[in-house]
């Protein structure tokens, strides 16, 4: 049986039992460069003690693309403010960090969202859209990274956090099927 | 607007990636740089494409989706999916030159 011959079987077996015939459809995927571009060198995000939470999640079934595209801008707008602004990483110790392919002192928010990547999950896991969301937090960011994804808007200080913390709520209220799955990759540690 | 001596293939350089268990297909089009998601139906319109007529298309999409389509409601779909391929760059067409 050829390649054709049986994803001709298996769409027509999908079809049928949807019992439906959807829409034609065709979405642009986007490619998150923000993901490759924000995230630093693994020694500067080591010694800034750097950290990456990553949230595996399934799409609610009705949520479109397009919907979750308008919730990245939205979040990623709420945490564009001037008390997250870009500023020259320092170590644990407080010292600068250099990186030792530019020689330079990288600038980054010690809070920032990297972007939401489509998952590449097994073959056996259940059907379904699933996608990975990543943020990376360095400084007092790791502390702002902890209280934005696990608490209630209205009980977190410092203020400005409040509507980065309310999008957060938004994602899991009305994109989200389910709970994510966390994973915090600490670039510190060894592989 | 297809005429049904039309021929449709897949446009050269252009990867198919079946996503099975997601019931997607993803296709990446290297002429204009882009990875596109493809729903069911047009990954099933687009693996007929193989070089078939338009009239050729028409017959074998309506036997794929018969059970859940009649043929009017099906050659309507096809066409708004095959509109969307080729103005994707997915997929190719040819106007047949025999007389």
């Amino acid at each position: 049986m050829s390649n054709r011959t049986r994803t001709l079987l298996y769409l027509r077996a999908l079809i049928d039992a949807d019992r439906t015939l959807d829409e034609p459809r065709l979405e642009p995927v986007r490619l998150h460069v923000r993901t490759a571009g924000s995230i630093p060198p693994k020694a500067v995000m080591a010694a800034a003690g750097y950290i990456v939470v990553v949230w595996t999640w399934r799409i609610k079934p009705e949520v479109t693309r397009t919907e979750i595209e308008q919730w990245e801008l939205g979040h990623a707008a709420e945490l564009n403010v001037a008390e997250n602004a870009a500023q020259p990483m320092t170590g644990i110790g407080g010292a600068g960090i250099t990186d030792a392919e530019t020689g330079t002192v990288p600038s980054r928010p010690m809070l920032a969202y990297h972007g939401t990547v489509l998952a590449r999950r097994s073959v056996f896991a259940p059907p379904g859209r699933t996608v990975q969301t990543l943020w990376g937090a360095w400084g007092e960011g790791r502390q702002w990274l902890e209280a934005v994804l696990s608490r209630a808007p209205d009980t977190i200080q410092p203020e400005w956090l409040q509507p980065i913390a309310r999008t957060i709520v938004t994602l899991r209220s009305e994109l989200m099927d389910g709970e994510p799955e966390v994973t915090v990759i600490d670039p510190s540690l060894p592989l | 607007m297809f005429c049904p001596t039309d021929r449709f293939e897949r446009a050269a350089g252009v990867v198919l990636r079946p996503m099975p268990e997601w019931g997607r297909a993803y296709a990446y089009t290297p002429r204009r740089p882009a990875l596109t998601e493809l729903n069911t139906t047009t990954w099933l319109i687009a693996t007929l494409c193989d070089g078939a007529t338009l009239a050729e298309l028409e017959e074998e999409f309506a036997d794929a989706v018969r059970r859940v389509a009649g043929d009017n409601a099906a050659r309507d779909t096809l066409h708004r999916g095959l509109a969307m391929l080729v103005e994707a760059g997915i997929i190719a067409r040819t106007e047949d030159a025999a007389p």
